[in-house]
């Protein structure tokens, strides 16, 4: 087993990836840029490394540094985390070159499946459903226009070279084909360094339903069943459950089946996700494989009682599954909410800054993975995930109930976050019913602003806080009033 | 001890007396009465009973106001009266009333050109970063003096993207 890991990330992967290092017994190596010099992952690290300045590519994406912190703690392998390096197939690639092992697929996998038409190929010989469209990319108007009338209007125009959502744009005629491919061109190209695209078939009334597989490095492949992720805003997940309230046991276990089949032909190794879509008659197209730990897993770690952190180190240090399909079930109900800074009502406009009240839910069947604490401040340079919140029920009402609680006690203050909107989301009627699907947002919640339930008790509690805060006292009772030493001194006589 | 207070939050404005000896008494507000007593917990942490009905209140101070959490819904309670000059933050981590992305971004769309008459709140133009669009809204209404970027530049926190003339306010 690893002695020692270091984890080329930051925020709350980092630090969950820790938890379950340190559980083992392995030592951790944290890196960071300037701005996280008081981040957790650091602090609870064994040892720390910084990397650089806060901009991302010279510091967390620069493999060079990544792989110079590792040799200098004597790290022995690298957990990606997501994001960031996590699917560069030239971090795994540097990571054999200097005898580092990666924790994740091999670098042939990740490129192969990133590169989003050779996948689909790949998937096509496998057998697996496809969206209907191009298995290959082009740039040429005239080919592009031929290939949307075949597939037919409406179109996906999407970016070869990589996924995320970026790129993407719905087609819904034969005169808006050429400028969408332009702009997606150019989007792609910036974010890809690639600017091939491919186009699809648009589906409507669409869900978003991915099945979390593992496989180790003699073969083993077993699917640790679905995620619905349908509840997104500009194709970011928000909210993502399991069990899918879509799915019936047949076709749960025929999304599993084809997930394990497309990763077998894929020679997966390590933990992936295979994402589907599946229509309005229960059919499922294969959309993509992450070939990475993804943002909510977590519901996934609770409903089939495992970590798969854990999973992933063993896998990547040489163990065989301990287990079989047949021993993985479902169990309960998971959710999870994803916990940015950003303010819904200013067009979910990011709003780094100082946290500066925060304080954590807590209870049975309530997990926060969580990258902040009370006093951080929120750095602009990154993606605004502060934590997830993810809860537990018995079934999906109780979970619901207990997420709706949880989120009620979540208070966290001097940043702006979405917490009172995804409040409104798990208690809106479409969410209880399980109509949950990639339209949510756009269907129910269109400039969403806050509104108070009795505004009366925000006003209350300002007089009563006032009030508190002008009694004289040597604690502090009022929280940005720093001790002098004539208050501490107290009362004197001459 | 009476005190008065005029506050304002979510664009209402309330006006409350309250009679409070140590931590109860009768709070009025908008002319009804209510009993309530509070008990400061730990710094910014407030247990408020309003009319034998206990609550849980978080509460930090800023610059802007108050801004209080109960029950999942936070908002930014003012003093009317005082507070810190007339400008309003419609939320986000904006400098005072500079149009400016809050994170380094590349321009994606500028809905707006020099001479137009904005409104406060106004989308002014759209940015882009780490998977997130931004849309830079007016501070305060006016007249576009200049923007000062174009399509897909890179700009930075700080930049000053849009000068806009300010109206004559007649607020004190």
């Amino acid at each position: 087993m690893f002695k020692k890991i270091l984890i080329a990330n930051r925020g709350e992967i980092a630090r969950r990836i820790m938890r379950t290092a340190r559980e083992m017994e392995i030592q951790t190596v944290a890196v960071y840029s300037e701005a996280d010099r008081l981040a957790p992952h650091v602090i609870e690290a064994d040892q720390a490394v910084s990397i650089g300045p806060a901009d991302p590519t010279a510091s967390y994406l620069d493999i060079n540094k990544i792989i110079a912190a590792a040799e200098e703690t004597g790290a022995e392998a690298i957990h990606p985390g997501y994001g960031f390096l996590a699917e560069n197939p030239a971090l795994p690639e540097a990571c054999e070159a200097a005898d580092i092992t990666f924790i994740g697929p091999p670098a042939g996998v990740i490129r192969d499946l990133g590169e989003k038409t050779k996948a689909r190929r790949i998937m096509q010989a496998a057998g697996a459903p496809l969206i209907p469209g191009m298995l290959t990319s082009s740039a040429e108007p005239d080919e592009l226009a031929g290939q949307a009338g075949e597939i037919g209007y409406p179109v996906m125009v999407k970016a070869a070279g990589g996924g995320g959502g970026k790129g993407m744009r719905v087609v819904e005629d034969a005169a808006g084909l050429t400028e969408a491919c332009r702009q997606a061109m150019s989007e792609a190209g910036a974010a890809f360094g690639n600017p091939s695209i491919y186009l699809e078939k648009h589906l409507s009334g669409i869900r978003h339903v991915e099945v979390q597989v593992l496989a180790d490095d003699r073969g083993n492949v077993v699917h640790l069943y679905e995620r619905e992720c349908s509840i997104q805003r500009r194709r970011q997940k928000i909210i993502e459950e399991t069990p899918s309230p879509a799915l019936t046991p047949e076709l749960r276990r025929a999304m599993g089946r084809a997930a394990v089949t497309i990763a077998r032909a894929a020679g997966y190794v390590n933990a992936g996700t295979v994402e589907f879509l599946l229509d309005s008659e229960s059919n499922f197209y294969f959309l993509e494989v992450n070939t990475r730990l993804q943002v909510e897993h977590a519901v996934t770690e609770w409903v089939c009682g495992l970590d798969l952190v854990r999973r992933q180190i063993l896998i990547a240090a040489g163990h065989p599954l301990p287990f079989g399909q047949e021993d993985i079930k479902q169990r309960g109900h998971a959710i999870q909410c994803r916990i940015y800074a950003e303010n819904p009502a200013a067009g979910f406009a990011p709003s780094p800054g100082t946290i500066g009240l925060y304080r954590e839910p807590t209870g049975p069947g309530v997990r926060v993975d969580s990258g902040v604490y009370q006093g951080i401040h929120v750095p602009m340079e990154y993606d605004p995930i502060l934590s997830k919140l993810i809860v537990w029920g018995e079934d999906r009402e109780a979970a619901r109930m207990r997420m709706i609680a949880a989120l009620s006690n979540y208070p966290i203050l001097g940043v702006e976050t979405n917490i009172a909107y995804l409040k409104e989301i798990m208690a809106h009627p479409a969410f209880a019913s399980g109509e949950t699907y990639t339209d949510f947002l756009d269907q129910h919640f269109v400039r969403w602003q806050p509104t108070f339930d009795n505004i009366d008790l925000p006003c209350l509690a300002y007089v009563a806080h006032e009030t508190t805060s002008s009694a004289v006292s040597t604690g502090a009772t009022h929280q940005s009033v720093p001790a002098t030493p004539w208050q501490a001194l107290g009362n004197w006589r001459m | 001890m009476t005190t008065t207070h005029h506050l304002e939050t979510g664009g209402e404005k309330l006006e409350l007396t309250a009679d409070l000896a140590g931590n109860e008494g009768t709070v009025s507000l908008n002319g009804r009465a209510r009993q309530i007593s509070f008990q400061s917990l730990q710094p910014g942490w407030m247990q408020l009973e309003v009319d034998q009905q206990i609550n849980q209140v978080y509460i930090l101070d800023t610059p802007a106001g108050k801004q209080v959490f109960i029950n999942g819904q936070t908002c930014l309670v003012t003093d009317g009266k005082r507070g810190p000059g007339r400008r309003r933050s419609t939320g986000g981590g904006h400098g005072p009333g500079m149009v400016t992305p809050p994170m380094p971004a590349k321009v994606v769309r500028i809905m707006v050109q020099v001479g137009e008459h904005v409104e406060e709140g106004q989308g002014l133009m759209v940015v882009s970063a780490m998977k997130m669009e931004a849309t830079l809204a007016a501070p305060h209404a006016g007249k576009i003096i200049s923007i000062n970027t174009e399509l897909d530049a890179k700009v930075m926190p700080g930049q000053e993207l849009v000068e806009i003339s300010r109206e004559e306010n007649n607020d004190p």
